[in-house]
């Protein structure tokens, strides 16, 4: 199935992907000197925000681009870019660039709120490995369509504390199993959190066989039948989860807390290191390790994003560049640094960029890249709005 | 010289007393008396300056020749005492009297003329001293040194002894007109209290204008 | 005759100024709050030009109605809102009849303004550190008794119903309704009515409840709408302390502005204008619900003295609030200062396994800019503020000379309205405009916003005082041959000097907690310390955000003490102004 979705995204690219101007990377680069650009990232993390510092200096040096790092969550960046539109700003907004994937991606492009396609002019895009790593080219099984830059790669991971547990279950059968006998000691985020409704995707895949409507548009499916066995599996688990299912938590960042404070056993992160870059900073005990369950755990990939209204696109552009070359693609993927995986093939690398990538330290908690490999798609993003409202209908009363 | 000839204040077009003439030369003092509400503070507040503008007042209101109306107050040279002393708690003894003497004085002046007046009230040594360690009486003393220290033309009395003791007010009403006597001003003495007039004072009495004036 | 009448103006350019001074600070700050409404109630009817709506229809608030949890979030944020109010009124009585007057109330009195200037959310967050499962209090239990080597599975804190909101918000919000009751109470002459009512058989109990009670409320109701409003409205707090599934109504309209899906913005929009009409609601049933409690309260005096002497338990009872409340804002503090300085800590220690200066280090290394763009945000905003509020003051001493105080009340009471209108019902709205007219992202604009905020605050901190000021001061001072000016700087200001700092210090402490102005009208060109803590309590590090807490509390410390010291110092001599 991963074939056949990545030889249609191959045609659609081709299909769809001609550059909006005649501009070329000197062109570009010229432009984008002395601009100053506004990322907005999310600044939660001391370490990324110390990685993206290091970026800017680069750029700064290379480039002569201004780099800001802004410390804003997505939506508060759509929200920006919303108002700007509204008040008719359209061509000096605050936001130049703006990491984010899936949903507000999806609504992002399908308002007209991005720059257009952009990635097809980055050197650096051609490095990345778009054919075994299909969500580069789907996000969230959008279409890219080059509107947005790869930036890393992300996969639904469970931490657990194995001091606690012997065998982390590794299936959504066994994880009701494991509540069962643990009552209290699990949760997940309530969505329309991301990584509760990835978590709700993750269980409805691992429940759905065959799995074929999930990547077809909701409306073409029979959505209460599908999904019949999802919300008797979660009426289940619920009670027997921390605060009997009646508080959740508000994402992956309280979960991991909780797991350092004992108060949940397995919690549950998007990036295959974290567990690792927790142990390394004193955030989660020694005894953490990470698993997957044994049907592969959705997968996806994170990007930056140019908005339609920036007021330095090409400046955004070296930023975007700089972030997918083999320096900093080597230095993000570095436990010590922040450890996230590479959106970059290695076969299209030299000798010397290759080598970059080949001692990095791994961590003791990571698993290795055979176990990883065990990916889900994502359903087809329709299914995410209908599975919050259902969710929340059921669940938040 | 004061004068109040056909003085009278008015609200709302009624006048609140009827009409007053008075003139007093230096050592002159004029005791005014009346019933709560016939328009006595209300006087003293016109004389001084701060008269509320619901009010008006019609009538000579003169001091030294210069008509009092054209003045702001810091300008007329009208000093006055109420019955709390309204010393500034922020400041000491020194800094209270020096803020009635005129500015421009030299340091050495300023601080002759501020011992001199201690000295007098017998209170010498007290200028670093803060307010509120000063008995009631001493803080009269004070208040009236202040008053006197700013060499007004005229002085008002808004009932300057009622907050005191029975002795501690004899001796503190001699006291204040002997020392407003020595500065050579009249002044207007606002009191309920008939024994707080000095023998020889002029007497004036607030009564409600009859209605058809 | 009539030519020895005249009406002298000596200083009618400095009227004219005052006169206008409420009516331009009232425009200066309604007009973001009118066109931010605007801009909100436009969505809520489905026009969005942005996402190519442009028919005004009903349908966002059928969405609205219909949107999951909307009932059952309405009544968690009457248990939380509501309930913190009636709660933090009902401690402030109980502690003002256990307590008023007496030396302790004075030692409380002194150790209110620390507690004041400790931010919402680093309260919740140092609250919820020590009292959930797993927090600090448990683990000492632990430690002490060997119980509980798991955290228990209770809901302590963070309860699906708004308990625990109600109470943190109640906690919070004490300090402030007690702070502003210090302002209200000499003038109550409480010792003199329990002296006089002891001696007509009335307990202290019953003189507070019937005599003085109605009247301090009467005086402290603004603050206390302003609580009722802020209550019901919290965004922040009720993230940390409130239920989920669903959350407060606040939290949940938040959530529809940052949904992914951009055709719930119309939705939010609709719900933070329900919202809004809602807490107008609320507080006028309040003003009405006063008339027959007073005249049930007159009937029940006229009926003569049936009301029983007892001795007081308040005073116990008070004491024992008074203490709880205190600890548990010193031991958050403690917990906060030790999750700094910890590189792993499990339960169940009660101390770090292992500590390192790691987070303070990191963080030291890059609060430069935040910390300098917050002092001069801060500083700017009190000062202005501050100006504008004596200002507005002074012109009511001199409409009260001209027997006309009405009016200025009336205009200056829609400074408040900042106080009683969500942050989420305008601020969208009043960011559309700025950006129209290409005035977001400018300093000017960020401090006008921040100005809407702190203005109201430091007018309820500093009128109280300044309106009971004795103006006769003035006078005396003009009599001996002062001028106007110099008679307000070398007397009157002194001697308001110590409410004055204290007003600036609030104003200071209110700016620093701004978030969302800062975000949406900084449009994220500007760093303060707040942005960088809210960025910092989105991830997951306690450490690094226990350190940016740390930093957010100790601007607003600072000027506290500052507000203390200098008075105290300059007036260590003078005994009179020490007292107050």
């Amino acid at each position: 199935m991963l074939k056949r979705l990545l030889s249609s995204a191959v045609a659609f690219c081709v299909l769809t992907t001609s550059p909006v101007w005649a501009e070329t990377w000197t062109d570009i680069l010229e432009k984008a000197k002395g601009q100053t650009v506004y990322f907005h990232a999310w600044g939660g993390d001391e370490n990324i925000n110390d990685y993206i510092q290091w970026a800017i200096n680069r750029v700064d040096s290379l480039y002569d681009v201004e780099v800001q790092h802004v410390k804003n969550v997505a939506p508060n960046a759509v929200n920006q870019i919303l108002s700007e539109k509204t008040a008719g700003n359209d061509d000096d907004g605050a936001v130049d660039l703006l990491w984010l994937n899936g949903e507000n991606f999806a609504n992002m492009k399908s308002n007209g709120l991005l720059y257009g396609a952009f990635t097809q002019l980055l050197p650096n895009y051609a490095l990345v490995d778009t054919e075994n790593k299909p969500t580069t080219l789907f996000d969230f099984t959008t279409p890219v369509d080059n509107l947005e830059a790869p930036w890393g790669m992300a996969q639904l991971v469970f931490l657990h504390d194995s001091a606690e547990i012997a065998e982390a279950p590794t299936s959504a059968a066994e994880l009701l199993n494991f509540a069962q006998n643990n009552p209290g000691r699990f949760t997940y985020p309530a969505p329309p959190a991301f990584h509760g409704t990835t978590f709700v995707k993750q269980i409805l895949l691992e429940l759905t066989e065959p799995s074929d409507a999930l990547y077809k548009p909701v409306e073409l499916a029979d959505f209460d039948a599908i999904t019949e066995p999802l919300w008797s599996y979660l009426d289940e688990l619920h009670p027997l989860m921390w605060r009997e299912g009646k508080v959740f938590t508000d994402g992956a960042p309280q979960m991991k807390q909780l797991l350092n404070d004992g108060e949940i056993l397995i919690s549950l992160s998007f990036n295959p290191f974290e567990a690792s870059n927790s142990i390394a900073n004193g955030e989660l005990p020694n005894s953490v390790r990470t698993h997957i369950h044994d049907s592969g755990t959705i997968a996806n990939t994170h990007f930056v994003g140019i908005p339609y209204n920036a007021g330095s696109p090409e400046g955004a552009m070296v930023f975007a560049n700089f972030l997918m070359s083999p320096e900093a693609q080597a230095r993000k993927a570095n436990t010590d640094i922040w450890g996230d995986p590479t959106v970059l093939a290695m076969s299209k690398l030299t000798a010397t960029d290759r080598a970059r990538f080949a001692d990095l330290p791994k961590g003791v908690a990571t698993l290795s890249n055979e176990a990883l490999a065990n990916v889900l798609l994502e359903p087809h993003a329709s299914w995410v709005e209908a599975l919050e409202k259902a969710w929340l209908e059921r669940y938040s009363q | 010289m004061f004068i109040l000839d056909q003085y009278q204040i008015h609200l709302q077009g009624a006048a609140l007393f009827a009409p007053l003439t008075a003139q007093l030369s230096s050592r002159d003092v004029l005791a005014i008396q009346g019933p709560s509400g016939s328009g006595k503070s209300t006087l003293l507040a016109d004389i001084c300056g701060v008269l509320n503008p619901v009010f008006f007042s019609t009538g000579a209101l003169t001091l030294n020749d210069r008509n009092l109306r054209d003045l702001s107050v810091d300008q007329r040279n009208v000093g006055i005492l109420f019955q709390d002393d309204l010393l500034f708690p922020h400041l000491n003894v020194y800094d209270n009297l020096a803020f009635g003497l005129p500015s421009g004085l030299s340091r050495d002046v300023r601080d002759q003329r501020i011992h001199n007046a201690l000295e007098e009230a017998g209170l010498t040594g007290f200028a670093p001293r803060d307010i509120a360690t000063l008995s009631g009486g001493q803080r009269s003393r004070i208040a009236l040194l202040r008053t006197l220290l700013s060499e007004p033309d005229l002085i008002l009395l808004d009932e300057p002894f009622s907050k005191l003791d029975q002795q501690l007010r004899t001796q503190f009403r001699g006291w204040v007109f002997e020392h407003i006597a020595e500065q050579n001003i009249p002044s207007i003495l606002v009191t309920h209290d008939p024994a707080d007039i000095p023998e020889g004072s002029q007497r004036l009495t607030l009564n409600k204008e009859p209605a058809n004036a | 005759m009539t030519s020895s009448l005249s009406l002298r103006r000596p200083t009618s350019l400095w009227s004219a100024i005052l006169a206008i001074i409420p009516w331009l600070t009232a425009a200066l700050f309604l007009l973001p709050i009118i066109v931010g409404l605007l801009g909100t109630w436009l969505p809520a009817f489905g026009y969005f030009p942005a996402l190519n709506e442009h028919s005004l229809s009903l349908t966002p608030w059928r969405q609205w109605l219909a949107y999951p949890g909307v009932n059952s979030s309405t009544v968690k944020t009457l248990i939380s809102g509501l309930g913190a109010s009636f709660l933090a009124l009902a401690m402030l009585l109980l502690i003002l009849i256990g307590l008023y007057p007496s030396r302790l109330f004075q030692k409380i009195e002194k150790a209110l303004s620390p507690v004041l200037s400790v931010p919402h959310a680093a309260f919740a967050i140092g609250l919820g550190f020590l009292i959930a499962p797993s927090g600090w209090l448990l683990r000492l239990v632990h430690e002490a008794t060997g119980w509980v080597a798991r955290p228990p599975v209770w809901s302590l804190f963070q309860d699906p119903y708004g308990f625990s909101l109600a109470v943190t918000l109640a906690l919070k919000e004490l300090p402030f309704l007690l702070f502003m009751s210090l302002a209200v109470l000499p003038s109550l002459k409480v010792h003199r009515t329990l002296w006089l009512m002891r001696g007509m058989g009335y307990s202290r109990r019953a003189t507070w409840l019937w005599m003085l009670w109605p009247q301090l409320y009467r005086q402290i109701r603004l603050p206390f709408f302003a609580v009722v409003a802020y209550s019901l409205t919290v965004v922040d707090l009720a993230l940390i302390a409130g239920p989920t599934t669903p959350p407060t109504l606040s939290v949940l309209i938040t959530r529809l502005f940052n949904d992914p899906d951009l055709s719930l913005r119309t939705v939010g929009a609709a719900g933070a204008t329900a919202l809004f009409l809602g807490v107008l609601l609320i507080l006028w049933a309040l003003r009405i619900v006063e008339k027959p409690l007073a005249w049930w309260r007159n009937r029940t005096l006229r009926r003569g003295r049936q009301i029983t002497r007892h001795t007081c338990p308040e005073r116990p009872i008070a004491i024992l609030l008074v203490s709880i409340t205190g600890l548990l804002y010193l031991l958050g503090l403690v917990v906060t200062t030790l999750w700094s300085l910890t590189l792993r800590w499990r339960y169940p220690d009660w101390l770090p396994e292992s500590t390192s200066l790691r987070a303070w280090s990191r963080i030291t290394g890059r609060i430069e800019d935040p910390l300098w763009c917050t002092l001069q945000l801060a500083g700017l905003a009190s000062l202005i503020a501050i100006v504008l509020v004596i200002l507005a003051l002074e012109n009511e001493v001199r409409l009260k000379q001209m027997n006309r105080p009405v009016n200025t009340r009336r205009v200056l009471w829609l400074l408040y309205l900042p106080l009683v209108v969500p942050q989420v019902a305008f601020i969208f709205g009043f960011q559309v405009s700025l950006i129209g007219l290409r005035w977001d992202g400018t300093f000017p604009a960020l401090l006008w916003s921040h100005l809407v905020f702190v203005l109201p605050y430091v007018f309820l901190t500093l009128s109280g005082p300044y309106r009971r000021f004795d103006e006769r001061y003035a006078w005396v001072a003009r009599t001996l041959s002062s001028g106007p000016f110099t008679a307000y700087w070398r007397v009157k200001f002194p001697m308001l000097l110590r409410p004055i700092l204290y007003a600036v210090a609030t104003g200071f402490a209110v700016s620093i907690a701004q978030y969302l102005p800062t975000l949406f009208v900084g449009a994220g060109r500007f760093s303060t310390l707040t942005t960088e803590a809210v960025a910092m309590a989105t991830g997951s590090d306690r450490r690094m955000m226990a350190v940016m807490a740390l930093w957010q509390q100790s601007l607003p410390l600072v000027m506290f003490a500052l507000a203390t010291l200098i008075p105290a110092l300059y007036f260590r001599n003078r005994r009179e102004m020490m007292q107050n």
